[in-house]
């Protein structure tokens, strides 16, 4: 039975055309454009662009979460949030910074002594 | 304009210097295009590295691209019909079905996380050094790897290799659309619509390309209210017209909404709303939507930042896109670009034949990739799928063509499915009656399109294909019918 189907399997002449093994296809010397560029763009040709040059013109893609887009100022129980921010001119980040005529005069022993006993002189 | 014989090697002293790896292939780029040119360049004896900055491999298609919006398309699929199908089958479901959200997202995830683990195996099978950082050009044979802050497994310090031969594949991105600030929470992009941790009463769409007209059927099907607009006259970006209106026909069907022609002015977020104004092209009638979640779905473009492209002069077209020659070259010889990074459609499989053709000249001096025969299938239900040319395009061109349609209504199979939506549509040259495009509307369509390539490829006529024994019940018989159609007429119609 199955050398009955090998034969006629033989026998058979497809309809559809055989080509056989792949070819060695040699390519030409010149360079040709991409099938699926425009204009017949090569690299080197004219019409290319600097990438550095693309990349500044265009704008990048970000995700900008919500809440930092709309950070509110007061915080719910109407207490002020601060932002974080580099120092500007003229600016210091402590008191202790500053120049000693614009700091707290030191507490002296008299008043110490009066605040941690309740204020009552 | 002539070929360079020999790569030009250019000297960095501070590369020279830092150099501490060596291998024969580099590839920039861990997506469909770039983890198959590695798998290739190892099975035909190269050393090769492959260089990805994201901390998993498998690119924007694995990660957030066609596998997890596949998977989300077959349980939404299984979930409308359980929902809308299942008594008119005999199938009496005792309760409530519901979609639980975590769950999809999870089942999503896990697939992903399983092809990603996949593709590790496949180069620790093939001996490919995966290289976790960025990677960007010293000079045309040395490629510098940074360290990416916070990413797990990353190179600790800059690493230097020294290299022949170069193949960027650093696919794609988003386009953004000017004036609409995305957040991926609200305001999307279609990696944020494949992570939604709830559905979105009602969503809007800008876009009506296959990425969001899959989106689009996503959300109809788990009960959000969608509506899609778009530019231009009609959706499906380069499918054939008559397939275009019957997508649209069957989708609207669905319950999905069409603003077509119509342009989007603005999208802002209001708290838990997006207030989007739209204005007609036609009339330039203004119009007020509101959404619980706007997706911007309007394209991709090629991702060249951080490659240092300009350092070695290579360069790029008003697109973005890499600009390269017939034989996948940029200005050096030895430097080959692949992927949605270059010319051509942005589609996974172009780039991994792509890949493969770059490491063949590579290594024997000839590739090979079919720009007229590569397939783009939508998977909605039913899916859509086509290759080769389209009406407009063969009547743009003065070919003269032969058309023969046949509708799965007619197909057994189809019928026994009670899955009948859809036609298979084929276009053949009015002389010699050799196929020139294919485009199915029905179920499984993405799988049937590949006996349509085939043909394609191998010049086949409608009577070849009509000649072939396809087996019965199934939905191929569709295609050979539709064959005999061309050129003769169908059996069953």
């Amino acid at each position: 039975m199955r050398q009955t189907v090998t034969k006629l399997a033989q026998s058979y002449t497809p309809m559809i055309k055989f080509l056989g093994k792949h070819p060695v296809t040699k390519h030409p010397i010149e360079i040709l454009p991409h099938p699926c560029t425009v204009n017949g763009l090569v690299p080197g040709g004219e019409g290319c662009l600097n990438p550095a040059e693309y990349l500044k013109n265009s704008k990048p893609f970000v995700v900008v979460p919500y809440k930092k887009q709309h950070a509110s100022k007061t915080t719910a129980d109407g207490a002020i949030s601060f932002t974080d921010r580099p120092l500007q001119n003229n600016e210091v980040s402590s008191i202790a910074e500053l120049p000693a005529k614009y700091r707290f005069k030191p507490i002296e022993e008299k008043e110490l002594e009066c605040i941690n006993s309740g204020g009552v002189m | 304009m002539l070929r360079s014989v020999s790569s030009k090697r250019s000297f960095s002293v501070a590369s020279r210097l830092f150099a501490n790896k060596k291998h024969e292939v580099v590839v920039i780029g861990g997506g469909p295009g770039g983890y198959i040119a590695a798998i290739k360049a190892a099975q035909q004896g190269y050393d090769t590295a492959c260089v990805e900055k994201r901390g998993r491999l498998g690119g924007t298609c694995l990660n957030v691209g066609c596998i997890p919006s596949k998977a989300l398309l077959n349980n939404s699929q299984l979930f409308h019909q359980m929902k809308s199908d299942a008594k008119g089958r005999g199938i009496d479901i005792d309760g409530t079905v519901n979609i639980n959200v975590a769950n999809l997202q999870k089942h999503k995830d896990t697939v992903v996380k399983q092809l990603t683990g996949g593709i590790e195996m496949l180069f620790k099978k093939h001996k490919i050094a995966y290289y976790k950082g960025e990677g960007s050009f010293e000079d045309t044979t040395h490629v510098k790897v940074s360290p990416v802050d916070g990413l797990e497994g990353s190179v600790k310090e800059e690493t230097v290799l020294e290299t022949e031969k170069v193949i960027v594949a650093t696919g794609s991105e988003v386009t953004p659309f000017p004036g609409i600030t995305i957040d991926e929470e609200r305001i999307i992009s279609s990696t944020g619509a494949l992570s939604l941790k709830e559905i979105p009463k009602r969503f809007t769409i800008i876009g009506g390309g296959i990425i969001g007209l899959e989106m689009a059927s996503v959300y109809s099907r788990l009960g959000s209210e969608v509506t899609i607009v778009e530019f231009q006259p009609q959706i499906g970006a380069s499918m054939d017209g008559e397939v275009a209106k019957a997508t649209q026909k069957f989708l609207k069907k669905q319950g999905i909404n069409f603003k077509l022609s119509t342009k989007v002015l603005s999208g802002v977020r209001e708290g838990e709303v997006v207030n989007i104004e739209v204005e007609a092209v036609k009339d330039g009638k203004k119009e007020k939507l509101q959404a619980d979640a706007l997706l911007v779905a309007v394209g991709r473009r090629p991702y060249i930042k951080g490659l240092n492209a300009e350092k070695i002069g290579l360069e790029v077209d008003k697109r973005g896109r890499l600009v390269i020659d017939d034989q996948f070259n940029s200005k050096h010889p030895n430097i080959k670009v692949v992927g949605d990074v270059t010319f051509g459609p942005m589609l996974a499989h172009k780039a991994e034949e792509e890949g493969v053709a770059a490491v063949e000249y590579f290594k024997t001096g000839h590739g090979h990739v079919n720009y007229n025969n590569i397939p783009s299938v939508m998977y909605s239900h039913p899916e859509v799928a086509w290759t080769g040319q389209t009406e407009e395009q063969l009547k743009e061109a003065n070919i003269k063509f032969k058309v023969g349609k046949f509708p799965f209504i007619a197909n057994s199979r189809a019928k026994t499915n009670s899955d009948t939506e859809g036609f298979v549509k084929i276009l053949i040259d009015e002389k010699t009656e050799r196929i020139l495009g294919a485009h199915i509307i029905g179920p499984n369509a993405g799988e049937m399109i590949a006996e349509a390539g085939l043909a394609i490829e191998y010049g086949a006529s409608a009577e070849d294909v009509a000649r072939v024994c396809h087996a019965h019940p199934t939905l191929s018989e569709a295609f050979k019918e539709a064959a005999m159609a061309a050129y003769d007429q169908p059996l069953n119609f």
